[in-house]
Order: structure tokens, then C-alpha cells, then sequence
């Protein structure tokens, strides 16, 4: 295979199929006399340019600009010759392009590490020999070797064939933390802001292709529900409309509605025709009775019934059991559905043609794309061809392949065409794959040195996995939702406890949001701890500090080492930066909350200092984060991501809610589903702990405290406890 | 289809496409011009601002009709090789995270500056109330309208 048919392939916006040039990687290493590829993920080419693939997928997380750091630190290159490249999707390549849960950074680390120090080690031998010197009198900088003997030096450029032809060391010896000079250093931008800026950047809604057509989908309101008619009279006087045709359910894992799509030359048309076509549905029995109120209360009553699993019995103490003494706390808590709602709504762009299909736009998880919505029709992977281009926008919410199958479902009406599928932001909105609506019975008993005796976390819930990934009735999914604090994971050190998860029966889709489980579990435990720091009569950083003492550093269920003194050094930072134990003006309060989210290694506390009017508007005079991620490696990029998390959390405590009325998801804009704007928003004072340790993940880590922290910072200014989010149902306005 | 000529970036184009159809559309499916992004359609987000007659206005709620004749400038407008002041600022500032919504942002603040070269923090909150940053990059969209005014006092 030639280097052109590589290049062929990288190109995300390569007309026809390219099908047949995919060949198996390792066939393209050493692949020409002008470039060679130590690694699948690295090309160096003799005009200077260094190619690094990135096969994790680019939403505004910096994929593409921290991963290529950590390969050019190693590689000694010069960042201004590097070049990011989406590593095109091949069906059984082993790269994970599945993009979620913070761990790009997290897994790639030590992998890419090794890449670029194995291409380093070659550069330098092949120097060393043109000098006939040991590679011990040689280093590299800046994507040159310097003959450390003669101070000569020879670009990489000039290397390649070369080094092109040694082997690949198997265990190249990689930098220390000390010697870093791009990872963790400032000042690196975003390698794509130049497209950005100039509106060059293109997005799936972005792509045109010849001949393609536009398609909008008319989807049931209710879920379970089936087309029985339309009226193709409704959308007559439209022009430009090529076909009509009904959308099928297409099962478990995919959960896509029935519906009628709406094909046409023009996407006007399509929008228009969307808007007027009239459809009959039959709606399952009992489903139009379903609302978010009804299904809350259903919560609460299911609560009370025993559980379907209880787990995490340690010690001996059960605080419901208990008789109920003066000590003893028990606070019942709500959370709501919420929708991701990127700014790029979902869209996918499919092709059939000669019994495969090609597809454009932006996958979190292109592989269930190409194994679960291709097994739909009767297809395997390799007849699914995936052109990757950035997304407006994840948050968990493109890891499903609802878009995509039904982009190909669509395009399978209409053989030979392109077909771009879009969803209004109406239809974003309303069929999302929702973070989970859930209630929570927190109990504990103080024992003599304040600290819980026992505690116990009720939670009623349906799990992500039911619709994720077609697990219904696993009692294991469904204890996995108890991760962030009740999962085997409490980060505190109470000798008894126990946790119980209750299966309900959820009235909308549900899926992965930014920050998972720990949006409601652990978001209910740092509320539920100042509410027993207020019984204990303990200052809320003091108690947090309390139960932290003397925990044992550990692996965590699921196989996370936690290290407890991080996250108690981020609460006292955060404390600290706060000023925490300075005296306030009256009518001040302050907040804290931490979070350990191991999925991704990272410690992160939030504090505010608030004060309330009496019409209950919120003015934050400070925000503070403490964070301990391990080692940063694009630090501006890494600190935009905690200043994203921050507005991610303020919105969802402060304003954003999904309801269900009448089987049916109530909101459908940013005019009903709230979220910050930019006057919502105050300053964050962001302070990174420093660390050489391996790094964590970034995306969701600082999401979680953002939450209980503020409605901490309430409490102690109002007196006013609050167990339901958004807190404006509770008056509260910013 | 009726035709309409419209001014944009400087350029006199004529475009067929229903009267009804948005300047959005037309801008995007019509002339190519994709750096003018759809949010919502329904002028509650702000990621299809451009400029009309040196206003700042959601494209999504312009009929193209209504705006023939008049001067339409989009984030394409600005400079190719993002070297307007706006542009610069928001390099500087490394604003964008997926970047979706950052030609509304821009727009919005080219506008701001023409009407209010060193504007103060309402001024600045007023500009981007009707906006959406779903990744949340408000606080260096604020400093990066500063760093803007800055570059504008040159
Ligand atoms: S797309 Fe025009 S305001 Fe949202
Ligand atoms: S940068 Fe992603 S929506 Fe603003």
C-alpha cells in the first residue's frame, strides 16, 4: 500500500468509497522512502511534518492537542511541525475510538509515550550512524539530533529513510517528569483555533456532498409508541420533496422511536413539511399517563418497599433499623432529568450503496455504530464506513448510535444517495438519551466522635444500561448506579454501611451525561454531609476533614486506587483559597463540596461564598476549585475544561430540568431547557495542584462538586436546606 | 423561485430560494458559507449571528427576502487567516472548546465593538444574554472582548 491511498483515508470528506484501500496497519508502517511510521499513530515524513493520529474523537476536550503533546515530548519534536489527524475508523483495528468518561489522557498516556520514545530512539540511532558515533553521544531537540560530541546537528527530516529502515524498540526509555518542555508547560493552543475562528471548521451538519439529500424525521412523542397514519395532504403544497416513508423501532441498545421520515432536495423543505405533516399515533397502554411528578412519587413509594439489592454491608450498624435516637439524620433528595443539548444537535449523513454504507459526522463511539446499528441490517462492520469529523459538542451524548441507525435506515430507502439526516433543535431536545431522573433516602446515626456510626443510601432509579446498552433487568448495571459514593466507593471513613438500589421503571430514554452517576450520588452524600456536620455542630470543611482522617488508602470496588489525603489536600486548599475561617458580613454563606471521581483518578473540591436577597436571588461573590488531577498535560486547555465543568454544573443545579407530561418531554429549546448564559456566570478562581504522578482525566472531573457546593453555600446563608435540583423550582434565581 | 441579490462579505450573489426561507439557510445550503452555525432556529441561542447593516442578528429568524440589498457580513467576512482584532483576541485568549458556537460569539462581539468600542460589563452581559456556550466558555468569551477593546484602542 503507498502512502497516497493513507492519505486517501485520512480524509474525512473523501467522496466514493474508500473501502477497498483499507488494508491492516501495520502494512503501512515503513511505507515509502520520504516518510516512515514507527508506530500506526506516528508519521514522519522528509518535508518536516510529523503527523500524529488521534483515533479518540475531538469535542471540544482537546483530544487533538493534548494527545500529540504527550507524542511529541517523547519524540523531542518541535510542536510547530506536528500536525493532529483523525485516525480514520477501520473496522478491527485494536484502537479504543470509543470517547468517553475522561479517560483519553487517563489510558493514551504511557501508550503514546512509548510511541514517541521509540521513534526518538530510532531518529538517534540512525544519526548516530551517519556519524558513526554511539547513540550515547547523541540527543534530540526540537526535532533535530545533536551530536552532543561536535555540536553538529541533523533534522529528523532528513533521517527518515534511515531510521525507516532499524527496528522498532520494544522498550524505549521514556523522559522523566523533570525534563518535560511541553507537557504541563503553558502557553500551547488549541491546534484546530485557527479553523475555528474563521468559521473554516467542519462539523457533520457542515458536510455537502454532491447530489445529497436532506431528511428531518416526524418521531413519537411517547416512547413505545407506533405510527398508524399520516396525511400526505398536509405537506402538499410543498415543493422539493423527494419521499415519505415510515421510520421502524429499531430495538434494544439503539431505542429509536417509530416515526415518519420526510426526504427532500432542499432542507427548507424538509423543516417545512416536518412542522406541518400531520400523524395519528397508538400510544402503549398507560403511557400518556406518565409524567416526571408521577414518576418521582413513584420513586419515592418504591423507596419504601425493599429494595432489589442491597449491598456494601460493612460493620453492623443499619441507621433505619435503628431506633431512632436524637443523633439520628435520614433527608430524602431528588434529582432530575436533564438533556445534554450540544450546540451542534445531532445529525449524521449516510450513503447506501451496493449493499454497504458510508457515513459522515461526529461519533463519540463509531464502533457501535459499525457493530450494533450495521448487525440491524443483517451487516458487519467491515460493510459500514465511517468518515470521523469533530463534534459541536458530546457530553455522552454521541457515545449512542440512535443518529447514525437511523441515518442509515433512511438512506437505505434511497440507494445511491446521499443522505443528510438532522434533528431540529425541537427534536434534540425531545429525543435525547436523558442523565437519569432518581431519588435517594440518605440516613446515619452520629456516633461519639460525630463522625457517622452508620449510614445508609437508598437509591430509586433506572439504570443507564437499560437503554445504553439493552441490559435490561441486570441487577448488576443496576447497582452500578450507586457509583460516586455508594458503590463500594464511599470516600469517607464510615465504619458501617449500606447501600440499596431500587429498579423503577423509567418514562424516557436514558443515557450518559458529563460526569455520570456522580451528578446524583455523589451530589446527595456532599449535601447530606453538611447536613450531619450542622447535627454535629462541626464546621463543614472541619467535618469533611473528620471523615476523611484515618481512611486507608486503597483500590476501590471497580479497581480504582483512591488516595483519601488528595482529596482531603483539595478541600483544604479550596478552604484555604477561600479564606474559609476569615469572619464575613452578615447575611454571607459558605460552601464546600468534594469529589473523588475514579473513573478518572482526579480530586476536585468547589466552594462559594454566596449571599441570598429576599426574592431568593443568588449573588456568588467567589467561586473557587481545587484540583488534583496527576500531572496536566495542556494546561490552558485542561484549565478550560475545569471552566466548562463549572458552567456545566451551575446550570444543571441552578436552572436546567427535563419533564414529562402526558408520556411526553416537555421542553424543546434553550427558551425551556435552561442553561447559564454568560451573565450567569462569576469568576472561577482555579487553583491546579502540581503533580508528577500519572495523569488523570479532565472532562467530567470537576463537573460533580460545582453542584452541592452552591446549595451548601445557600444553607449556611439562608438557613434554607434544599433536597431538589434545579433549585429555581425552589425560587432561586441568579 | 424568486431570485435575490444579496451582499455578502462584500460580494453581490443572487440566490433562488423560497421568500420564506431563512438568511441561515440560504447562507449555509445556498452559498457554502458554513461558518454561520444552526443552534435552535428559533433565535434563542445566537450561533447563526451575523451581521446585518452592521447589526448583529439571529440569521435563523431573517427571511433571505428581507435581506436582499442590504449588507450581510459572517464570520467568513472577517479575515481568512483569523487576523481581525476579534479573531486575535479570541487566539489569544485560546477561547473555543468544541467551537461550535464561536461564530455567533465572534459576530456578536464585532458588533459590540462597533457600537461600543470600550464597552463596560452590562454592556458586554446585554451583547451575550441571547447566546448559548453549551462547552461553557463564557468567562474567556468575556476577557477575550476585553483583550478585543484593547486591540481596538491601537
Ligand atoms: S440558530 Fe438562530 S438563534 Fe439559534
Ligand atoms: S465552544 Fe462548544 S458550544 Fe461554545
Amino acid at each position: 500500500m503507498n502512502r497516497r491511498g493513507f492519505i486517501q483515508l485520512s480524509s474525512c470528506l473523501s467522496g466514493g468509497w474508500v473501502l477497498s484501500q483499507l488494508a491492516p496497519l501495520s502494512a503501512l508502517a515503513n511505507d515509502g522512502p520520504d516518510c516512515f511510521q514507527p508506530s500506526p499513530l506516528i508519521k514522519l515524513c522528509s518535508d518536516g511534518k510529523i503527523i500524529v493520529y488521534v483515533y479518540k474523537q475531538e469535542m471540544g476536550q482537546g483530544v487533538q492537542t493534548s494527545l500529540p503533546i504527550i507524542v511529541a515530548e517523547e519524540l523531542e519534536a518541535d510542536l510547530n511541525n506536528v500536525v493532529a489527524e483523525a485516525l480514520p475508523y477501520a473496522a478491527g483495528n485494536k484502537f479504543n475510538y470509543s470517547t468517553g468518561g475522561s479517560t483519553s489522557v487517563l489510558y493514551e498516556y504511557t501508550p503514546l509515550r512509548k510511541a514517541g520514545a521509540a521513534a526518538r530512539e530510532m531518529l538517534i540511532a540512525a544519526a548516530a550512524q551517519v556519524w558513526g558515533i554511539s547513540p550515547d553521544n547523541c540527543r534530540a531537540q526540537k526535532s533535530r539530533v545533536i551530536n552532543t560530541i561536535t555540536n553538529q546537528s541533523i533534522p529528523y527530516k532528513d533521517l527518515i529513510t534511515k531510521a525507516a529502515a532499524l527496528p522498532v524498540p520494544k522498550e524505549p526509555a521514556l523522559k522523566n517528569y523533570k525534563d518535560f518542555s511541553l507537557i504541563g508547560k503553558s502557553g500551547i493552543k488549541k491546534n484546530n483555533l485557527k479553523d475555528i475562528v474563521t468559521g473554516r471548521m467542519k462539523y457533520g451538519l457542515d458536510l455537502k456532498l454532491p447530489g445529497m439529500l436532506y431528511a428531518v424525521i416526524v418521531r413519537c412523542p411517547v416512547m413505545g409508541g407506533k405510527v398508524k397514519s399520516w396525511d400526505e395532504s398536509s405537506v402538499k403544497n410543498i415543493d422539493g420533496l423527494v419521499k415519505l416513508f415510515e421510520m421502524k423501532e429499531m430495538g434494544a441498545q439503539l431505542e429509536t422511536r417509530s416515526g415518519v421520515a420526510i426526504v427532500a432536495k432542499t432542507r427548507w423543505s424538509a423543516l417545512q413539511a416536518q412542522r406541518l405533516l400531520k400523524v395519528e399515533w397508538i400510544y402503549p397502554d398507560g403511557a400518556l399517563t406518565r409524567s416526571s411528578a408521577g414518576y418521582f412519587s413513584e420513586q419515592s413509594a418504591k423507596l419504601k418497599q425493599k429494595p432489589d439489592v442491597v449491598y456494601d454491608v460493612k460493620g453492623n450498624v443499619i441507621p433505619e433499623l435503628s431506633p431512632v435516637t436524637k443523633d439520628w439524620v435520614s433527608a430524602g433528595y431528588q434529582i432530575p432529568f436533564v438533556a445534554h443539548a450540544a450546540m451542534e444537535p445531532l445529525n449524521c449523513t449516510a450513503q447506501f450503496k451496493d449493499g454497504k454504507f458510508e457515513l459522515w459526522g461526529g461519533f463519540q463511539n463509531p464502533g457501535k455504530t459499525a457493530t450494533v446499528a450495521a448487525k440491524y441490517f443483517g451487516l458487519g462492520s467491515k460493510d459500514v464506513f465511517i468518515n470521523l469529523m469533530p463534534l459541536g459538542g458530546g457530553f455522552g451524548r454521541r457515545l449512542g448510535a440512535d443518529y447514525s441507525a437511523e441515518a442509515m435506515q433512511v438512506a437505505q430507502q434511497i440507494p445511491g444517495a446521499p443522505v443528510q439526516l438532522m434533528f431540529t433543535r425541537e427534536d434534540d431536545m425531545k429525543f435525547d438519551f436523558y442523565r437519569p431522573a432518581s431519588t435517594h433516602q440518605l440516613s446515619a446515626m452520629l456516633g461519639a466522635d460525630k463522625r457517622p456510626s452508620g449510614w445508609q443510601h437508598k437509591i430509586a432509579i433506572a439504570p443507564v444500561a437499560d437503554f445504553m446498552l439493552g441490559m435490561k433487568g441486570s441487577k448488576n448495571w443496576l447497582s452500578m448506579e450507586a457509583e460516586g459514593g455508594a458503590y463500594g466507593d464511599m470516600y469517607y471513613n464510615i465504619p458501617a454501611l449500606q447501600s440499596a438500589v431500587t429498579r423503577t421503571e423509567s418514562p424516557l430514554v436514558e443515557g450518559w451525561w458529563r460526569a455520570v452517576n456522580f451528578t446524583y450520588n455523589n451530589v446527595v452524600i456532599e449535601c447530606f454531609v453538611d447536613e450531619l456536620a450542622k447535627k454535629a455542630g462541626l464546621d463543614p470543611v472541619a467535618y469533611r476533614l473528620l471523615l476523611l482522617k484515618d481512611m486507608p488508602a486503597g483500590k476501590i470496588k471497580g479497581g480504582a486506587l483512591y488516595e483519601p489525603e488528595r482529596l482531603a489536600a483539595v478541600v483544604s486548599l479550596a478552604a484555604e483559597k477561600m479564606d474559609w475561617n476569615k469572619k464575613r458580613p452578615a447575611g454571607r454563606g459558605l460552601g464546600i463540596a468534594c469529589c473523588f471521581y475514579n473513573h478518572a483518578k482526579a480530586y476536585t473540591a468547589h466552594a462559594f461564598e454566596v449571599s441570598v436577597s429576599k426574592t431568593k436571588k443568588v449573588t456568588i461573590h467567589r467561586a473557587i476549585v481545587a484540583t488534583d488531577v496527576g500531572t496536566v498535560i495542556d494546561v490552558d486547555g485542561f484549565r478550560n475544561q475545569v471552566e466548562g465543568g463549572f458552567v456545566w454544573g451551575l446550570s444543571a443545579v441552578l436552572k436546567s430540568e427535563i419533564t414529562v407530561a402526558k408520556g411526553a418531554v416537555q421542553e424543546s429549546g434553550f427558551f425551556d431547557f435552561q442553561v447559564c448564559r454568560l451573565p450567569d456566570v462569576p469568576p472561577l478562581e482555579i487553583h491546579v495542584v502540581e503533580s508528577s504522578r500519572e495523569p488523570g482525566g479532565a472532562g467530567e472531573t470537576s463537573v460533580p462538586s460545582v453542584m452541592p457546593a452552591l446549595i451548601n453555600a445557600i444553607a449556611a446563608a439562608t438557613g434554607e436546606r434544599i433536597r431538589t435540583m434545579p433549585i429555581k423550582n425552589k425560587g432561586y434565581t441568579i | 423561485m424568486p431570485t435575490y441579490q444579496l451582499s455578502v462579505n462584500g460580494k453581490k450573489q443572487s440566490v433562488d430560494v423560497p421568500a420564506d426561507m431563512p438568511l441561515l439557510w440560504a447562507l449555509r445550503d445556498v452559498l457554502d458559507l458554513t461558518g454561520t452555525k444552526y443552534g435552535c432556529g428559533v433565535g434563542s441561542c445566537g450561533a447563526c449571528t451575523v451581521l446585518l447593516n452592521g447589526k448583529p442578528v439571529r440569521s435563523c429568524q431573517y427571511p433571505a427576502s428581507v435581506c436582499a440589498g442590504k449588507e450581510i457580513i459572517t464570520i467568513e467576512g472577517l479575515s481568512e487567516e483569523g487576523t481581525h482584532l476579534v479573531q486575535r483576541a479570541w487566539t489569544d485568549l485560546n477561547v473555543p472548546q468544541c467551537g461550535y458556537c464561536q461564530s455567533g460569539q465572534i459576530m456578536t462581539t464585532v458588533a459590540l465593538l462597533e457600537q461600543h468600542p470600550q464597552p463596560n460589563d452590562e454592556q458586554i452581559d446585554e451583547a451575550f444574554a441571547g447566546l448559548v456556550c453549551r462547552c461553557g466558555t463564557y468567562a474567556r468569551i468575556k476577557k477575550a472582548v476585553l483583550r478585543a477593546a484593547e486591540l481596538n484602542k491601537k
